[in-house]
């Protein structure tokens, strides 16, 4: 399950964000390694909520910032 | 609880002949959705142009329609932001069109929301007329307030 999740996300943000799949660094920033703009941001947000039929609150999106964060959240959530 | 063109200029910032919300039939702020209309009159003015002798509603239309009721559905959700008169604009859009729309026509939009933040919005669309589908959107929407510009 655990390795289920870490692929699809990896998906998910690769897909959005236009990055291959081989060079996604789990731990690269959004913003600061990746450049990914606020608009993409939301987007891997609603399409990980969308996924997984989970809120992210507003509050924590901020802290998402990179595909291994993403992670952590999605395995805390999905039980 | 519907909305009446004046609620609805209160929110939106775009005026004739660039607005294509006339009525706001539904808002669930609890479901995230927005059911509003627009009818094409044979008046409007793309329709000598769109096509000469055969008007259809441009599909870029079509979207800004969808986009116009978006924000009305992020109005009714996030009302302390929409007070303040933020700018809107489109992030992103994933669109695809079934079948044209005439003059004459009123266009029924319902708008899912997908995710709503305080700088943001994602939601769906769809767009029917009698019943049936004539086009569906994804968008993506940032919203700026005036003094973060």
């Amino acid at each position: 399950m655990a390795n289920k999740i870490d692929d699809e996300l990896k998906k998910i943000v690769s897909t959005i964000t236009e990055i291959p799949l081989d060079t996604l660094k789990p731990d690269a920033d959004f913003f600061d390694d990746l450049k990914i703009d606020s608009m993409k941001a939301i987007e891997i947000v609603a399409a990980f909520e969308k996924k997984y039929k989970i809120v992210i609150p507003e509050e924590e999106i901020p802290k998402m910032r990179s595909l291994s964060k993403i992670i952590a959240f999605a395995k805390d959530k999905i039980k | 609880m519907s909305w009446d063109i004046e609620k609805i200029k209160s929110v939106l910032p775009q005026r004739e002949p660039f607005l294509f919300v006339d009525e706001v039939l539904r808002v669930d702020t609890g479901s995230f959705t927005v059911e509003a209309k627009k009818t094409f009159s044979p008046g409007e003015y793309f329709f000598k142009g769109h096509f000469p002798g055969n008007p259809i509603v441009p599909g870029v239309i079509l979207i800004e329609a969808m986009a116009q009721a978006s924000i009305i559905l992020y109005a009714a959700c996030k009302p302390e932001i929409a007070a303040l008169k933020p700018d809107y604009y489109l992030g992103k859009v994933k669109s695809e069109f079934r079948q044209p729309v005439r003059p004459g026509e009123a266009v029924i939009m319902e708008i899912k929301g997908l995710k709503m933040v305080n700088n943001a919005g994602v939601g769906q669309a769809t767009a029917k007329v009698n019943g049936s589908v004539v086009a569906k959107a994804e968008f993506i929407f940032g919203v700026i307030r005036k003094d973060a510009r």
